[in-house]
């Protein structure tokens, strides 16, 4: 069920309509929640439940042993299979067929024919997301730096509530569980920012993200060997704002969807591209799961704190641990490497940077560069081996004649720009003053001729490109 | 409670309401409605005398299923060309033919086994479940640009399709009698309409291949001549015939320009190829289509050449008025006849 399906039309008005007539019961809308959840999950895969149902129970158990228990020795116990239990599920359902064949391809390397098993498990929507959340849990428990859940139906929902649930934003314990412990209000502010929000995301998903791949990304991508020099960069330049409205458009509806049911997301996008250096494009790019590496491997990996060698071996390993999160494939393991690089030579220019009086740079030289720097990474992100890396780049080298994307869709593409380097307190106040200002009755007319829109626009279009992680 | 979600209800309340509206409009000028059903006249024509009902399931004249001596069964395996629900039933071109041919003197039945959106897998699928049961005696295959549609999405936009293999071919969906709510958001009138506006304009947007790349041409023919080749060997294995039949269009010259309407019903079909290139990819679909057959051994019928290039027996580049379906009947009958009177006297 994608946010931007049919179903999800029927399924959020009555779910919202039943949260709203248990008003004043929590006990009951938190059954409701989970039950709504793992419903909006299973509609994907209905078997792939049990491994959800799986990490809550293993966590919720081993939290509460955790909490129980003074000795220092068994809470490490504790959050050590609690670490190999999720990520050993994500081992073997998403990285256990690429290191087989990684293994196999170097044992071919050495002369070895081995032929390595293989499964033909289907990869669970949102593992990746659920995970991080359910170890945020355990390993926050363990340094004490949050209260242990005792109930186990809220628990259930922190690890499985269906706004965030495929695609994040990933939520910490710290931030969700003391929401599900206080009451909630819903007010009917509340529903219209949250609604505004929704279609805000919504917006940004048809009209930006899945026009730009049916108009520029996809036709440059699908014809490396062939296609005009100039369609490759631009298919480039609009993959970069494709996957931006893409992954930024699912969490609006995810944090607009949590705001009607009166709960607060965290945000996730804050304009990536206007970063002036890679390090601060990593506090505006999915900025859940950054903060997540960030907090539960670089610093406790040493962080900054040790040599300049060790700092740089720490910030490489965090982010090609990063790639690899992202998928199973040696062009996410590459992008992952390349930002590693990046934020290694970031720190080095940040320090030089930091000698002299007086910058030389502009700002806006900065955020080309970075934007720039960044695009390079999603070059690697895009491409689907090193065989389409190569016809990419020697396309471009080649600078092959003409242009065949339309002129509309590079005008698609300027709009999406323009509209990213706005100052956000524009569109913000313009989304905030159509949602409080209009009566409901003209908002309802606008969003069912937005539904409508989006509906023609959608029904045969692609999924949000962040659930296939 | 009503106050909170008040937005929210009354977006439902403009969408119900809007649907509504224009199912009233779609259904008083003659369509297949959600709420509606059937235009009035197409569904009192199905109650009786016409197909598809559930013991009969062919849009044409109900035949028993048991065979009648002497009387040679015709299946039809086509798509909306030859299904044309807008069209009554009694004036699309199956059941034209039969009435035809019973004029000359040739009494036949025909089952026509067509549904819109149907490519030759399919038509393979539905031969298979079927045609032991109905045991034809002659398979005529119409279609084409649904297959166009779909080898362009495979070749130019890099779709995966899971098989090309026709015994392992994944049957399309069926409709459901779940509630299934993006199913029911199909059928709505208003889904249709922003479709029908929106396609064109995102069509507009995308590059579009001319038609003009050898190395994808060559693999599109491959792909369709895999097609005729698996519908002709499905034919044969049920005992029956497998006659071809030429495709015929409005603006066949890839050169000639098409009026604005006609380019955008394709481009509502077929995004990947432009107006041009679509129609080089017919030509392209006929050669293959004939290579097959001559090397099969299996005629083609020339209907196509008695309406190419006529805009006025078109409702757009390739589905018939009724006056296209009249004579595409009668240019196939003209086709048919000696053959089925050649057979009539080997028979004796």
């Amino acid at each position: 069920m994608n946010f931007n399906s049919a179903e999800y039309l029927v399924f959020l008005p009555l779910v919202l309509l039943l949260h709203g007539l248990l008003s004043g019961r929590e006990r009951g809308r938190h059954w409701l929640l989970l039950a709504a959840s793992y419903i909006f999950y299973m509609s994907w895969n209905w078997q792939y439940a049990s491994l959800i149902a799986f990490s809550t129970f293993v966590d919720f158990g081993l939290g509460r042993a955790m909490a129980a228990s003074e000795n220092e020795r068994r809470r490490r116990a504790l959050l050590v299979v609690s670490l190999t239990t999720n990520l050993g599920l994500l081992a073997v359902f998403k990285y256990f067929n690429f290191f087989a064949d990684s293994a196999g391809s170097a044992l071919a390397w050495l002369g070895l024919d081995v032929e390595l098993p293989h499964h033909r498990l289907l990869l669970p929507v949102g593992i990746s997301f659920y995970t991080f959340q359910t170890l945020s849990y355990t390993i926050d428990l363990y340094r004490r730096q949050i209260e242990v859940e005792r109930s186990l139906t809220r628990f259930a929902l922190f690890v499985s509530f269906f706004p965030q649930l495929v695609a994040g934003p990933i939520v910490r314990a710290s931030e969700f569980l003391p929401q599900l412990s206080s009451p909630r209000t819903v007010r009917a502010e509340q529903v219209r920012r949250g609604v505004a929000r929704i279609f805000r995301g919504l917006l940004k998903k048809v009209l930006v993200a899945d026009l730009l791949a049916a108009t520029l990304v996809d036709p440059a991508f699908a014809n490396l060997e062939s296609a005009a020099s100039l369609d490759l960069v631009l298919g480039l330049y609009a993959y970069a704002f494709q996957i931006y409205a893409d992954f930024s458009g699912y969490s609006d509806i995810a944090i607009g969807t949590a705001l009607c049911l009166g709960y607060e997301l965290p945000e996730n996008f804050n304009r990536p591209y206007l970063s002036r250096n890679v390090r601060e494009f990593w506090t505006r790019w999915h900025i859940s799961l950054s903060s997540w590496l960030r907090d539960y491997l670089y610093i406790p990996l040493g962080g900054n704190r040790g040599s300049k060698r060790r700092t740089s071996f720490n910030l490489m390993t965090t982010m090609v641990l990063g790639g690899l999160w992202h998928g199973a494939a040696t062009n996410f393991l590459l992008w992952g490497a390349y930002h590693g690089a990046l934020l290694m030579f970031s720190r080095g220019a940040d320090r030089r940077a930091g000698d002299r009086t007086a910058p030389a740079r502009s700002v806006l030289l900065e955020r080309a560069i970075c934007f720039h720097l960044v695009l390079g990474g999603w070059l690697l992100f895009r491409v689907q081996s090193m065989e389409q890396l190569g016809q990419w780049l020697r396309g471009v080298s080649e600078l092959r004649p003409g242009m065949d994307a339309r002129p509309a869709a590079v005008l698609l593409l300027a709009a999406a720009a323009t509209v990213h380097f706005l100052p956000r307190i524009l569109v913000d106040r313009a989304q905030s003053r159509f949602s409080e200002g209009i009566p409901a009755p003209l908002q309802g007319a606008v969003y069912a001729a937005l539904v409508l829109l989006l509906c023609g626009a959608t029904l045969d279009t692609s999924a949000f490109i962040y659930f296939q992680f | 409670m009503f106050a909170r979600y008040a937005v929210i209800l009354w977006t439902l309340g403009f969408l119900a309401a809007g649907e509504f509206a224009l199912e009233v409009r779609a259904g008083a000028r003659g369509f297949r409605t959600l709420l509606f059903g059937a235009p009035v006249s197409a569904a009192t024509a199905s109650a009786g005398e016409f197909g598809p009902s559930a013991r009969f399931p062919f849009r044409s004249r109900v035949a028993p299923q048991e065979r009648r001596a002497g009387v040679p069964r015709i299946w039809i395996a086509s798509a909306s060309y030859a299904e044309h629900v807008r069209m009554p039933v009694e004036g699309i071109w199956p059941v034209l033919l039969q009435d035809e041919l019973a004029a000359r003197g040739l009494t036949v039945e025909v089952l026509n086994a067509s549904q819109a959106g149907w490519e030759l897998h399919r038509s393979v699928r539905t031969l298979r479940q079927l045609g032991e049961a109905w045991a034809p005696d002659l398979v005529l295959v119409y279609q084409m640009s649904n297959d166009l549609d779909r080898v362009a999405s495979a070749l130019v936009g890099r779709v995966i399709e899971p098989t090309e293999d026709l015994a392992v071919a994944p049957d399309p969906p069926e409709p459901s009698s779940e509630l299934n709510p993006t199913e029911i958001a199909r059928q709505t009138t208003a889904y249709e309409m922003m479709r029908s506006k929106l396609g064109p304009l995102v069509g507009d947007l995308r590059p579009q291949c001319d038609g003009q790349e050898p190395g994808i041409n060559a693999a599109a023919a491959e792909r369709i001549e895999a097609r005729f080749r698996g519908v002709i060997a499905c034919g044969r294995e049920l005992g029956a015939t497998p006659m071809l039949i030429s495709f015929a269009t409005a603006y066949p010259d890839p050169e000639e320009p098409l009026p604005p309407e006609f380019a955008a019903g394709l481009k509502r079909a077929n995004g990947l190829l432009s107006p041009a290139g679509w129609r080089r990819w017919v030509r392209l679909g006929d050669r293959s289509m004939r290579s097959v057959a001559a090397a099969e051994g299996v005629p083609v019928l020339e209907v196509a050449t008695a309406l190419d290039g006529r805009e006025e027996l078109f409702v757009d580049q390739y589905h018939f008025t009724l006056e296209g379906h009249r004579i595409f009947a009668e240019r196939l009958a003209d086709e048919l006849e000696p053959r089925l009177r050649a057979r009539e006297e080997a028979k004796r």
